[in-house]
């Protein structure tokens, strides 16, 4: 056994060694001039790490493309990651640090509205940028965030109004299952506001919540069977669950033999990434909606597929390197959209960069031109909506003929 | 002029009606196949379906029952080359069925070469699929009917469920087969929800006798609707066999859901069981709090996961049994894994248990990033094998589902096994002894390290197998443990340190307290009423419902 | 060591009150440092509030979170209440709840006197509740943590809800100003973080003072032998009350102060794992040495800010083999590891018979 001084000289000296990296980095980081930082705020371990983990890799992979193409301004780009660790406040603790102390010029991160509403305050004390790659409950518009990915009045209501044509089944029943936090119940009142607009009488939908990382969701199945024997039309799931809460859905679902002909889901956060470790193969059919889908055929989808792969295989990075989602490619089309917000401005200053906002524009992978208005910090993007298939992925069903501009504020929130 | 103009445009109409109803009487076989496949290809819902009733009526148009099977097999070939993509079309109109690395024609069935185009599957719309699943389910059990007896249990629950979608023509076939008795009750009643529609009193007063024969709420849904549509006064009789019927269901419905939530509390505490029951030994015996209980629960889910790959890869026909062949592995290394942390940490510990907090927090925060950077964050993907997927319907709506039974007897085999090891054994009667006076145990010559460590690792071995029970129900990733961890605590210190007895108690009352609150005030509702109780009990009996008398 | 608490109480008012001053004389400091500082401070005097029951009184809460989430929250109240009053716009959670104005329960919290007031009346009356019952019923040890936690999760699971008014999930965020100082302008973290260095000086004072008073050696005395202690005929429940009253205000505090310097508050909290996380801090710097249990705030959660954003993927595990470690070769955390320094013959023979005491 290790006596007591020896343990206490060997804890000192790796504690030292340890932090004397940060030491000098802080020392010395400043001098660099032919570099430029920037930050990743996306948790690696956590509740979250299972999906927002991977998002670090993807910005790393796409500043290793600015690089390869000569850098921005003549500069190389340099990524530093942070791991917030799903905890709320840390997310602003490690932004804070970001910004004053290894002086990044724009943030790429957050997941939960929560971690982005917990950055928010940072970045606009400091006049920075945050690009944030997920999609939201919108009502909020702040000039520091950049808002990649679509607002629900353009993606969740036209994917509404499919399920509710002829061709989408008719839907006009709808039961509402979401966790209990401000994405879902934001969510829902739209989706009521939209349902009294057109008509649709209180007795036609049914909303629950669930706690964060509910897993056990036999009670509120048999619920669902019970609303979707009543009369009165065909009944959907409306699945605003997210995280853990997604996959232990389905697995309820493909327990008790629901099959999409039955009762079909459109599930809202349902990602490919979600159906990873679950057989599809009766869960075809079900849907959901989202700016981008793995399925999509583009050259610039089968670019960044390619890329990702090579990327994750050269670097040993534990992901599946076949699977591609939405907020990966909404945090890859940030530091593309980022790079050429920089280059138009001519400087990596903030205030100049978000001047050049107005018209920037990205060949997404999704296929869309997507690009920036000077209405809002919002990225106008096309929507899809995709139906589960056997291959853990989705088939495009139906997408939007271009991209539609985006409205942050609900008329029917 | 007028008149002539309207009389052609009233010829045309009612030539392309008569055109698209009676494709099936003037079409031959053949001719119908290909017309077939250009409206499935169109992709269009509601060709799609018609097309589709088409084909489920023409498979029985001819009475010889050797075209009948040569039919209905085409169909079910077709459907469920439609349904795995296998069949496809090209923009051209080409289009072609693939089985097994052949390219069929569809129509003919024989191989053909493939050009240049690009083949698309046919996309199916929700809307289609429900007929879809009918026609392929009612071909089916057509073609595979050889004579007197039984039909397929599968696709007749198939058919139960979309009744309003069956082909009335195969459905007037299959009842004039000659059926076993359970098989004909359960066809009629699926034929009484389209008989109901019908005009005739006597057909819907058999219809409904039938219906609540098999009560459930879609029964009671589809009555219920008839009954708004009789007319009291002209048929009073009707009338009242409806409020018969709707009586009688509805009382069945009460009862299934009664039994349905006495199912969900049983399943779910046997989940907290077999969560809590690893830890009440330990927390027994040792007065060891042992945090990383959850991820030894984890970590049994990643053995089983192991053990599961490695089957995949070397014997492929044993994996339907791999978690039956995993049981052992997974108590062997969470065990061993228990009696490295007792060995390494709790050890030195044991004048400290309130330390013994910290020290496994530090553990499991260890072992959930070991995991994490070993296997990455993803969920695993875990075969379930087919006895394992769906349920028997009992009574009313109430559903056996397969894996939460399973799971019921799995934590009833573990209780077994553990009171038998505690009871029954020499291991058991030394733990026994040592919890009630590690002293005097260890004055007459019991080894009370050796049963220290035994324990603990036979308490994280039944983690494991807990991990290995719920891999098939939870999703499988590095902080699933912590998803049990504060559940387990609850149910031990409820119960009572040390009995396991009280661990079964407390974890049937968590249980069905949480799946009786959940559908009436939400699932927040019930874990803060569960807490509420924990503590209410605590004030009264500090030591938990079922303590055992110690001396200390 | 026990005399050196004085010393550093001393430094910590000082300096918190020499930056305060400088802040007002118009130095610029480092937002950045100021606000690591401030919440580290605010992170100690929670330490300190835990060490004061559980290093002094054997009492181990492992729901202290609680305490100082009434703190945050309350504080959270008053800085929400008043940026809306400031600038019109309504927190987030009016919005997607669809309220027009503030809960009735908001009335008043705009004055900063009457927040502390309330912070102090609600965390005495939970403290005082939950405390008497449980001592009463002497549940002790191990039962004791576990239904503190069982109490702390219970009300995140409780503050999860939307419809409570406290922002649900996400919290309160989108404050504009306390006591009249801009949170954009530098000014505000250093006087923030002064006021917080200079609490915790005053908080570490008085609690020396107090564990120096009789009523201190009542509470080792219950830590020794409770039941000798209730045999003499000494009523321990009310020497409990009073240190867990104390300490659930000092917690308080520390919510108060540490929501306006991070800028949000939400039910994470509450969540168990950091009412551990304040345990293994305690146990790291030291329990039953106040100045201990700061150092263990300091150095974990330094060491935290720190190593996140340097080696993200190899901080669990350092966090892991330290705790692990301390626990079991420093039984009292580094302040015994600073006697094993200098090596003073006594400590070290005392020291099996420490180990005895849970």
């Amino acid at each position: 056994m290790m006596n007591r001084r020896k343990f206490i000289k060997v804890a000192g000296a790796i504690t030292g060694a340890a932090a004397a990296p940060a030491i000098i980095s802080s020392a010395f980081g400043a001098g660099h001039s032919k570099t430029q930082k920037i930050g990743c705020l996306f948790s690696s371990s956590g509740a979250m790490a299972n999906v927002e983990g991977r998002l670090n890799s993807v910005v790393d992979m796409a500043v290793a493309e600015l690089n390869a193409a000569g850098g921005v301004l003549g500069k190389t780009i340099e990524t530093v990651i942070t791991d917030p660790a799903s905890d709320w406040p840390l997310y602003a603790q490690n932004g804070r640090q970001l910004l004053l102390q290894e002086k990044c010029k724009a943030l790429f991160g957050c997941w939960t509205s929560v971690s982005r509403k917990s950055v928010l305050p940072v970045v606009e004390q400091n006049d920075a940028l945050l690009y944030y790659p997920l999609h939201f409950e919108g009502e909020e518009n702040s000039d520091s965030v950049v808002y990649m990915n679509s607002p629900p009045a353009s993606s969740v209501l036209p994917a509404l109004e499919y399920m509710m044509s002829e061709d989408g089944g008719s839907a006009s029943r709808f039961y509402m299952v979401g966790s209990d936090y401000v994405w879902p119940r934001t969510i829902n009142k739209i989706n009521k506001g939209y349902f009294s607009s057109l008509g649709i009488s209180e007795e036609s939908y049914k909303e629950t919540y669930v706690p964060f990382g509910f897993s056990n969701f036999q009670t509120i199945i048999n619920d669902i069977r019970d609303f979707a024997d009543q009369p009165g039309g065909p009944p959907i799931i409306i699945l605003t669950v997210v995280g853990s809460s997604i996959p232990a859905f389905f697995k309820e679902i493909i327990n008790q033999g629901i099959l999409a002909s039955d009762i079909p889901i459109l599930g809202l956060d349902v990602l490919e990434a979600d159906l990873e470790g679950l057989d599809t193969t009766s869960l075809v059919g079900h849907l959901n909606c989202w700016a981008y889908l793995q399925n999509v055929e583009s050259e610039a989808n089968t670019q960044i597929k390619s890329n990702w792969a090579s990327f994750v295989k050269s670097n040993g990075l534990p992901y599946k390197p076949d699977v591609m989602i939405d907020p990966m490619v909404s945090a890859y089309d940030g530091v593309h959209m980022w790079a050429k917000a920089v280059e138009k401005a001519g400087t990596f200053e903030v205030p100049a960069v978000k001047e050049a906002f107005d018209g920037i524009t990205f060949n997404c992978p999704s296929g869309y031109e997507i690009s920036l208005g000077s209405e809002n910090n919002y990225v106008a993007r096309g929507v899809f909506i995709g139906s589960v298939n056997e291959n853990q992925a989705f088939d495009i069903l139906w997408q939007s003929d271009d991209t539609p501009k985006p409205v942050p504020f609900s008329p029917y929130a | 002029m007028t008149k002539i103009i309207l009389g052609i445009f009233w010829l045309t109409f009612a030539a392309t009606g008569v055109a698209a109803s009676d494709h099936s009487q003037k079409m031959s076989w053949i001719e119908f196949k290909n017309h077939f496949i250009t409206e499935i290809c169109s992709s269009k819902p509601k060709r799609m379906k018609a097309v589709l009733q088409e084909l489920g009526s023409f498979t029985v148009a001819n009475q010889d029952s050797k075209i009948i099977k040569k039919r209905t097999q085409w169909a079910t070939d077709l459907i469920s080359g439609i349904q795995t993509k296998n069949f496809r079309c090209s923009k051209g109109g080409k289009t072609y069925l693939k089985r097994g690395d052949k390219f069929l024609n569809p129509a003919l069935m024989v191989e053909i070469k493939l050009g240049d185009e690009k083949y698309k599957a046919p996309f199916l719309h929700l809307p289609v699929r429900p007929t879809l699943e009918t026609i392929l389910a009612t071909s089916k059990l057509i073609n595979s009917f050889e004579g007197p007896g039984s039909l397929d249990l599968d696709q007749l629950a198939l058919l139960e469920k979309k009744p309003d979608f069956i082909n009335t023509d195969q459905m007037a076939y299959l009842l004039t087969s000659q059926l076993s008795d359970s098989s004909r009750e359960r066809l009629v009643f699926v034929r009484a929800f389209k008989m109901l529609k019908s005009e005739n009193v006597d057909e819907v007063s058999e219809a409904l006798r039938n219906l609540s024969n098999i009560p459930s709420r879609k029964t009671l849904t589809a009555i219920v609707k008839v009954r708004k549509n009789i007319d009291p006064v002209k048929n009073p009789e009707l009338m009242k066999i409806a409020d018969d019927a709707i009586a009688e269901i509805n009382l069945s419905i009460q009862i299934g859901k009664a039994m349905s939530i006495v199912y969900s509390g049983l399943s779910y505490s046997s989940i907290l069981f077999l969560a809590s029951i690893g830890l009440a030994i330990v927390f027994g015996l040792m007065g060891v709090i042992n945090l990383a209980q959850g991820e030894l629960i984890m970590i049994g889910a990643y053995v089983t996961f192991v053990i599961q790959e490695c089957l995949a890869a070397i014997f492929p026909s044993m994996l339907p049994l791999y978690l039956l062949i995993s049981i052992p592995f997974v108590f062997l290394v969470t065990g061993g894994m228990g009696a490295l942390i007792e060995y390494s940490v709790i050890r030195h510990l044991y004048t400290r248990p309130l330390m013994t907090l910290l020290a496994t927090w530090g553990v499991s925060i260890f072992l959930i990033n070991m995991i994490r950077v070993s296997f990455g964050t993803q969920n695993l993907e875990f075969y379930v094998p087919d006895y394992l997927v769906g349920g028997l319907s009992v009574f009313g709506d109430f559903l056996i589902t397969w894996n939460r039974l399973a799971t019921i007897i799995f934590a009833i085999v573990i209780l077994i096994f553990t009171l038998l090891l505690v009871k029954k054994t020499r291991f058991g009667m030394n733990v026994r002894a040592v919890t009630e006076n590690r002293a005097m145990a260890g004055a007459i010559g019991v080894n009370t390290r050796k049963v220290d460590l035994l324990s603990f690792a036979v308490g994280s071995g039944l983690a494991g197998l807990a991990g290995l029970a719920l891999s098939t129900i939870y999703n499988v990733n590095p902080t699933m443990g912590t998803n049990f961890i504060v559940d387990a605590f609850m149910v031990v210190v409820l119960g009572g340190v040390g009995s396991i007895w009280g661990t079964v108690f407390a974890a049937l009352l968590v249980g069905m307290i949480n799946v009786a609150v959940e559908p009436l005030y939400g699932a927040v509702a019930a874990k803060v009423l569960v807490m509420v109780l924990i503590i209410a009990v605590i004030q009264v009996r500090p030591e938990g419902i079922f303590t055992m008398k110690v001396r200390k | 060591m026990l005399r050196s608490s004085e010393k550093f109480a001393v430094i910590f008012f000082l300096a918190g009150s020499l930056l305060v001053m400088a802040s007002f004389m118009g130095i610029e400091t480092s937002t950045y440092l100021m606000n690591l500082i401030g919440q580290i401070a605010a992170f100690s005097l929670l330490a300190l509030s835990l060490d004061l029951i559980w290093g002094f009184c054997g009492i181990l809460s492992l729901g202290h979170g609680l305490y100082f989430a009434i703190g945050g929250y309350l504080v959270a109240m008053h800085l929400v209440k008043v940026a809306f009053e400031k600038t019109g716009t309504p927190p987030d959670f009016m919005l997607f709840m669809g309220w027009e104005e503030l809960p009735a329960y908001y009335f008043g919290i705009e004055s900063f006197a009457y927040l502390l007031f309330i912070v102090f009346v609600v965390t005495l009356s939970v403290s005082l509740i939950f405390g008497y019952f449980s001592f009463r019923s002497r549940v002790t040890g191990v039962y004791f943590a576990i239904i503190t936690q069982a109490l702390v999760y219970m009300a995140m699971l409780f503050m999860f809800r939307n419809d409570t008014g406290f922002g649900g999930n996400n919290g309160m965020t989108g404050f504009s100003e306390i006591f009249g100082l801009n949170f954009r302008e530098n000014k505000t973290a250093t006087v923030l973080c002064g006021i917080s260095l200079a609490v915790l000086g005053l908080s570490l004072l008085g609690c020396k003072k107090l564990v120096d008073a009789p009523l201190g050696r009542f509470m080792r005395a219950v830590k020794e032998d409770e039941s000798r202690l209730r045999f003499l005929g000494f009523d321990t429940v009310y020497v409990k009350l009073t240190a867990w009253c104390i300490s659930a205000i000092l917690a308080a505090i520390a919510g108060l102060l540490y929501v306006p310097q991070v800028g949000i508050i939400n039910p994470r909290v509450l969540s168990p794992e950091l009412s551990i996380e304040i345990a293994v801090w305690v146990a790291i710097g030291g329990r039953g040495s106040l100045i201990g249990a700061i150092f263990g705030a300091v150095v974990v959660s330094g060491l935290k800010f720190i190593l996140t954003g340097l080696v993200p993927e190899l901080w669990p595990f350092i966090l892991a083999i330290l705790v692990v470690g301390i626990v079991i070769y420093l039984p009292n955390g580094f302040s015994d590891g600073v006697k094993v320094f200098s090596s003073n013959a006594r400590s070290l023979v005392s020291a099996p018979h420490r180990k005895l005491q849970s």
